[in-house]
């Protein structure tokens, strides 16, 4: 869990300063979606996390429940790196 | 550039591009290039409230007195008079839609933007005006937004001057953008190693602006959504959007005997961070370029996944970061020398056809004004070369498709062609029939 919050909070952190305007409320659990994600924006999360933390996710974890929020996102890196 | 008492901003390299596509269109005698955004309106619109908002973003806004310069081997700047007082006019009238849409997209100089209310039974109807020189499909959106929280907050004060500014960061060296704008080149040229055929032909000619909006339904869209899906990655719908405008393209050609070796469009991308309420003007889009041959485009489900792949690629090659690069490097370009290059490039078409899906249309309001949005979307119009475009936007939930065209560009039949191939393509071939 330590793990995932950690990831998290790295994710939350460039999605926040390079990918959405959000408000200071706007936290590991808060809807991406909601906030403006979209096609081009997943692509470049996608690429962060390759260069990040050196994982591919695999195409079955490329869904829109995965990029809901931060937390997930994280759950399925960590999942990934097993 | 800038004088006592003036202000200055380098336009951006979208900015440039269409200065230099309006040099065209104005020598051709197509006129000014505008777009029109349409908000459709339940009751209570509240007109001064409008009127209000619309006066104090105007005299913080360097849109409506903003001028172009360009030395001759310079970076062109927008200036403008701190002491301006522009304004945005606002008017109502009893007329169709329709006629007044194409009578606003057809007006050429100033103001470069205003609104014009029809009142239409117990709601309205807003259709907001805006020269694309100076603003963008999302920076009109944001423009809306930013008049319903001035009109929903009299107190407010509109953005500040420093939010009026370019948002592109540069790129961290000289010789790091010469690299961008090589692996852009690059990627031009090899998409100019087939040719093209755009439906207006490659010599600009003089038309009016003309276009037809389809609307669809929740339950239509729910089902186009799901037979995007079927086809393309639920995340990256815009290869099969794309794969469809193509295919409306070549429905028309090859109705004319005229099939291309190839269909190539380019999909805007926006440089704004997702969920920001600025900048409010200029043009803040990078592109991705697509290409796909007949064979490609046979099938839908083939084409739209080639295009999704061709998405995936470029992304991960941040072809949008090097055209961003190029465009901005171009600028010190004359235009004439400019348009000769792209020109050049593109078998003198330009492209095949415009093509944009802009996501969620206003996501930002669910009111303006005082009256509850009932539905939105773009009507953009375009240049000849290429002549057409094929634009789409949702509502909560609502697709909707902008069929754009110069006058001269299609023949009598052609726009069936094209909308019977949409919603075919949209629909499946069981739920074809006329929209609106």
């Amino acid at each position: 869990m330590e793990e995932t919050t950690r990831i998290a909070t790295r994710l939350l952190g460039h999605i926040r300063s390079d990918l959405l305007e959000t408000d200071e409320s706007f936290g590991l659990d808060s809807d991406l979606f909601a906030a403006g994600l979209d096609s081009m924006s997943i692509m470049q999360i996608l690429l962060f996390i390759e260069e990040e933390f050196a994982v591919k996710l695999p195409d079955g974890a490329v869904t829109r429940a995965t990029f809901g929020t931060a937390r997930h996102l994280a759950e399925a890196i960590r999942r990934t790196r097993g | 550039m800038a004088t006592p008492g003036t202000v200055s901003v380098p336009l951006s390299g979208a900015d440039w591009f269409l200065a230099t596509a309006e040099r065209m269109m104005l020598a051709a005698g197509q006129g000014e290039h505008m777009g029109l955004t349409v908000l459709r309106l339940g009751p209570g619109l509240d007109l001064a409230a409008l009127r209000s908002a619309a006066a104090r973003l105007a005299a913080a806004s360097p849109i409506a007195a903003a001028r172009l310069r360009k030395p001759i081997l310079g970076v062109p700047r927008w200036v403008w008079r701190v002491d301006a007082r522009p304004s945005f006019p606002v008017e109502e009238h009893r007329e169709p839609l329709d006629e007044l849409c194409a009578r606003r997209l057809n007006e050429s100089s100033a103001p470069a933007v205003r609104f014009d209310v029809l009142g239409d039974g117990p709601g309205s109807t807003l259709v907001m005006r805006w020269r694309h020189l100076l603003l963008d499909a999302k920076g009109a959106e944001l423009f809306l937004a930013e008049i319903a929280r001035l009109a929903d907050n009299a107190d407010s004060p509109p953005p500040r001057p420093d939010s009026w500014g370019p948002i592109a960061p540069r790129p961290k060296s000289f010789r790091t953008a010469l690299g961008e704008a090589e692996r852009f080149k690059d990627h031009f040229y090899a998409l100019a190693s087939t040719s093209i055929h755009s439906l207006g032909g490659s010599t600009p000619r003089p038309g009016a602006a003309a276009f037809f909006v389809e609307e669809f339904s929740a339950a239509e869209t729910a089902e186009i959504t799901a037979r995007g899906q079927t086809a393309t990655h639920e995340l990256f719908r815009m290869g099969w959007f794309l794969a469809v405008a193509m295919r409306v393209h070549h429905a028309v050609l090859c109705r004319r005997g005229e099939d291309a070796e190839s269909y190539q469009s380019n999909c805007p991308v926006q440089e704004r961070k997702r969920g920001a309420r600025h900048p409010i003007w200029q043009n803040h889009v990078s592109q991705l370029f697509f290409r796909l041959t007949p064979a490609e485009i046979a099938e839908l489900g083939a084409a739209a996944r080639a295009l999704q792949g061709q998405f995936i690629a470029q992304t991960r090659e941040r072809l949008d970061v090097a055209f961003a690069t190029t465009s901005r490097l171009l600028r010190r370009m004359p235009p004439g020398l400019y348009l000769r290059v792209i020109r050049n490039g593109s078998h003198g078409h330009l492209t095949s056809f415009f093509f944009s899906h802009t996501g969620e249309f206003l996501p930002e309001c669910r009111t303006f004004c005082g009256a509850p949005i009932a539905h939105g979307w773009h009507v953009p119009s375009v240049c000849q070369p290429p002549g057409t475009g094929v634009f789409f936007s949702e509502r909560d939930a609502r697709l909707i498709a902008v069929i754009s065209w110069r006058e001269g560009t299609l023949r009598a039949g052609e726009l069936d062609i094209m909308r019977t191939r949409l919603r075919a393509d949209l629909l499946g071939p069981h739920s074809i029939g006329p929209g609106r």
